[in-house]
């Protein structure tokens, strides 16, 4: 395990390539919960992309009786508008997994290069970011979300952009730990003894040595992006209806409470994408050294 | 050489923590205001309704009563100077001082979070360290999966779902609300009604309070269960390789000394973070379950005043909500120095 | 005079990730009343296992053979419970490096009366009475403001003496040392050692001393046995294994020990190879790829221990008949 902490090694590239070759290799695979994770992932990402083909209905028409129960004809029932609620948590997984990638994405990238800048430039530069980040995390996450999508206007777009809003700190912590760190270390300061100018070896062997990491925080991230984005839909904060969206979904059978069938399917669906991004992430957290990890605390 | 850590290092230690404390709650009430900004729609069209069409007079009146026509480092001085005051303004739908609506919603928040916390804690810890103790055993392998699971789950559904079995189905707790119609609060002491009932002697108003606190904390718990199951396990296989925990057992100390008086204090420090990690999650978690449970407090007053765009309501609200965020984690960092001598030195 | 402790055949297997290795066998030891008994070799060669399996501190899942005779019952054979009460309270432990040994968030005071309450049912006023006078015992200056203070505000030498003060507490039979002044300046070295000895006088004290320094061993130790890959390869009275070894090992590691009088040119003598893992131990006898001195036979035939005298020792060859 100690070839994995980002600071050893002669060659910053070397290492992380290393690395990289646990993750995708056995290391990965010897953890059945790995395995379980990437599957249940995968089947959603193939949902989501054939939704159309494995859907049965249109998850908009409002073609049959209101409220139906499960039945072969509607494995999961209808809903109070008579749309088929197996076709539309099919097509809810459209929703979910992209904007999810999309929201981590987004605040990886902003997190990564305010990270890199304040661990690169240090000084005032540093000490603003982190004050930023402090400033974001004195704020439980879900309230800031609720009052900047509440202030923009209530949609899918705005709420994505206020949990990015939320959640780029986070990155931003961990990237600049890491750039302190592997700039500080041996081989570093080799380079820059044999010629490479500053940036040249932030780009060449720090960059390399933060990536690793920050995946596998954004792994982790996942499933919590997923449960973020359906809370606030649920809310009526993020996606609107009609929309197909899982955690919208749940918010309509709670004015249907008898009904149990319409809240219960999308909530399993957002379990199990959830659990499934989560597996994953605890399974890699154990193969990289969680201490690494920790973006949060002072 | 030795006896140097006085009681003065924990003194500046405490003074520099309060400084950030404020610099911190200053940088809060400059976001919140920030906030208010960007709000597109005129909160004082919005009130005036339908004399802002007729009147224009009268709204620039009111702008200027409220100081708005002025340049915004103006009003937000205004705004800082009113803070001091005690002054949060006014609700736009309670139409009550937003200091006074969070003084009536805090306690019943309060209520279910303490309650919340206290199940995780108690249950997630006592969960990691089972896990840790029967390391990569089928115990241990069984509570990944539970604790996994835990911060898998969606709040709001597993609330809904509770509330479809426990309430609509079997009966077994109330569907909402802190209280049943027709009972009396309890007298106000701490607002918390279980205690207050409890300190009045109103057994009756207590157990019907305690049946409608258990669904909505439990599913609030849930969370952070899995949460600290995982970190607390960790936490301890951190530390009970450590040299001084075999030395305990060689004192012929019996395991479960080992372990809860060795072991658990040794691992203290990482599970403190923890706990302050968890008590943000309360607070998200919170705004949904009120939500579903109908209980009056924070979390559906920020709910609502969002929605609404009720500006007073949103700022006191962000404000509050901050400050017993870093209250909390500047107890949490007062309590690694009472937990671990070394750092109170440092 | 009946020895205290008397290991017979013991033989330890743990397990390891292509099934169970052994990491002690064979090892037989007596320990005499009031004497240290000093166990000396590499790391890894069983020493220190050899001593947790005595406490039934081995790591889950070890298995143990042969007999501890320790005050009339087997070590070996006691159940949980009965090993608890020996552990602390007849046989007590000091580790190697005081800096992990005691707890960091502990107050001293605690550390040393928390096994005398349980063992002895001291009330708490009269554990710290007597947790003073250990300290005291021990050469710690101010032992009542001591009680109070926690481990990070005292040096390595002071917390190695307050590691054998909480040993102590119980005034055990026998202290099993492990590398006791491994992780010591070589001057609080010399005072931990003085204060060992003393002990063992003041309170008749028998001492199992851990140690891969026959430096160490040499200023203390009434009898030593050397092992190596967790068999003993010599064993007898300290001055005659030490003085005239008769393994090729002892003399290998006495030979590497540092010699004040010769000149700074010499260079230190080091014993080539490594010692060899537990998963891999040569067939033969274990030492014979590094001996200078084996024969054919040493390569597949174990080498018998044999006695002379009051001396043990397994090696076929008599490197220094001449």
């Amino acid at each position: 395990m100690s070839e994995l902490t980002p600071t050893q090694g002669a060659f910053g590239t070397r290492v992380s390539l290393r690395r990289w070759r646990a993750v995708s290799g056995s290391a990965v695979w010897r953890q059945p919960l790995a395995v379980v994770g990437v599957s249940i992932a995968l089947a959603w990402l193939l949902i989501a992309i054939f939704a159309p083909l494995v859907a049965p209905h249109d998850p908009l028409a409002q073609d049959f009786l209101p409220l139906q129960h499960p039945s072969h004809a509607h494995l999961f029932g209808t809903d109070e508008l008579g749309r088929d609620v197996l076709s539309r948590v099919l097509y809810g997984a459209r929703l979910s997994l992209p904007l999810a990638l999309l929201l981590v994405s987004l605040s990886l990238g902003l997190g990564l290069v305010l990270g890199l800048l304040a661990g690169y430039f240090r000084g005032v530069v540093d000490g603003v970011i982190m004050r930023l980040t402090d400033l974001v995390f004195a704020f439980p996450a879900i309230i800031l979300a609720m009052v900047v999508t509440a202030s923009l206007g209530p949609s899918i777009r705005n709420a994505v952009l206020a949990l990015v809003f939320v959640s780029w700190p986070t990155y931003a912590r961990v990237v600049r730990g890491l750039v302190l760190s592997t700039a500080d270390s041996e081989y570093v300061q080799a380079s820059r003894l044999i010629g490479a100018s500053a940036r040249s070896a932030l780009f060449r062997v720090v960059l390399p040595n933060v990536i690793g990491p920050v995946i596998v925080l954004a792994t982790l991230d996942l499933g919590n992006a997923i449960l973020l984005l359906a809370g606030l839909s649920f809310l009526g904060l993020g996606a609107q209806p009609p929309a197909p969206e899982w955690g919208q979904m749940v918010s309509q059978g709670t004015e249907n409470f008898q009904y149990w069938w319409l809240s219960t399917f999308p909530g399993l669906a957002i379990f199990t994408a959830v659990l499934a991004f989560n597996f994953l992430g605890d399974s890699l957290r154990d193969i990289f050294d969680p201490r690494t990890m920790s973006g949060r605390g002072s | 050489m030795r006896r140097f850590a006085s009681h003065r290092p924990l003194v500046r230690f405490v003074v520099r923590r309060l400084a950030a404390l404020v610099a911190l709650s200053i940088g809060i009430t400059f976001i919140a205001f920030a906030l208010t900004q960007v709000v597109p729609g005129d909160p004082i069209r919005a009130n005036l309704g339908q004399i802002a069409q007729t009147q224009p007079d009268v709204v620039a009146a009111f702008r200027h009563h409220y100081g708005l026509d002025r340049p915004l480092p103006v009003q937000y001085l205004r705004y800082l100077w009113n803070l001091l005051h005690g002054d949060l303004g006014q609700s736009e739908q309670t139409h009550d001082s937003v200091l006074h609506d969070l003084g009536q919603f805090a306690p019943a928040t309060a209520e279910l979070a303490i309650t919340a916390m206290v199940i995780a804690i108690v249950v997630g810890v006592g969960l990691g360290i089972l896990a840790a103790v029967r390391r990569n055993r089928p115990t241990d392998h069984a509570l990944r999966l539970v604790s996994l699971g835990g911060i898998s789950v969606p709040t709001f559904w597993l609330a809904l779902l509770a509330l479809y079995v426990f309430f609509f189905r079997l009966g077994w707790v109330p569907g909402g609300g802190r209280l049943d119609p027709g009972v009396l609060a309890p007298p106000h002491v701490t607002g918390l009604y279980t205690f207050d009932a409890l300190v009045a002697g109103q057994w009756s108003t207590f157990w019907d309070a305690f049946r409608h606190l258990i669904l909505p904390s439990l599913v609030l718990a849930l969370f952070n269960v899995g949460l600290l199951t995982r970190y607390t396990r960790s936490a301890v296989l951190e530390v009970i390789d450590e040299e001084y925990v075999q030395g305990a057992r060689a004192k012929g100390l019996p395991e479960h000394v080992v372990v809860l008086r060795h072991v658990l204090r040794a691992a203290m420090t990482s599970l403190i973070t923890v706990i302050g990690l968890a008590f943000a999650n309360v607070m998200t978690g919170s705004v949904l379950v009120e939500n579903i449970f109908a209980w009056p407090g924070i979390g559906q007053y920020a709910y609502q005043s969002a929605t609404a765009l009720d500006l007073p309501a949103i700022m006191g609200v962000s404000l509050f909500v901050a400050i017993v965020y870093i209250l909390v984690n500047f107890v949490v960092d007062l309590l690694y120095g009472v937990i671990d001598p070394r750092i109170r030195i440092a | 005079m009946s020895a205290l402790l008397e290991v017979d055949a013991l033989h330890v297997e743990l397990p390891g990730r292509g099934g169970y290795v052994t990491v002690v066998e064979e090892l037989s030891y007596s320990v005499e009343p009031a004497t240290v008994f000093g166990i000396a070799g590499e790391s890894g060669s069983g020493k220190t296992m050899s001593t947790l399996a005595l406490l039934g501190l081995l790591p889950r899942g070890a298995h143990v053979g042969g007999r501890a005779r320790f005050g009339g019952t087997n070590l070996l054979g006691l159940g949980p419970r009965a090993l608890r009460a020996v552990r602390g309270r007849q046989i007590a432990m000091v580790f190697q490096d005081p800096m992990t040994a005691l707890h960091p968030m502990m107050n001293v005071g605690r550390q040393l009366t928390e096994h005398v309450r349980r063992h002895l049912g001291l009330p708490k006023r009269e554990a710290l009475e007597r947790a003073k006078s250990l300290l005291e015992d021990v050469r710690i200056p101010d032992p009542e403001g001591a009680l109070t203070s926690f481990p990070h505000q005292f040096s390595g030498g002071m917390r190695q003496r307050i590691a054998i003060a909480a040993a102590l507490a119980c005034e055990p039979r026998l202290l099993i040392a492990d590398e006791p002044t491994t992780a010591l300046d070589v001057t609080v070295q010399a005072g931990i050692l003085r204060l060992l000895d003393d002990l063992r006088r003041e309170r008749d004290l028998s001492v199992i001393l851990i140690t891969h320094d026959l430096g160490v061993m040499s200023s203390i130790a009434d009898r030593v046995a050397v092992m190596y890959a967790g068999r003993v390869v010599e064993a007898g009275a300290r001055d005659e294994v030490l003085k005239r070894p008769r393994h090729p090992y002892t003399a290998a590691l006495l030979r590497a020990l540092p010699q004040p009088k010769t000149s700074k040119a010499t260079p230190l003598v080091t014993i080539p190879g490594a010692p060899p893992s537990v998963e891999a131990v040569p067939a033969g006898c274990s030492f014979h790829p590094r001996c200078g001195y084996a024969v054919a036979s040493c390569a597949h035939e174990l080498p018998p221990l044999v006695r002379d005298g009051e001396r043990i020792f397994a090696c076929p060859v008599d490197p220094f008949a001449a």
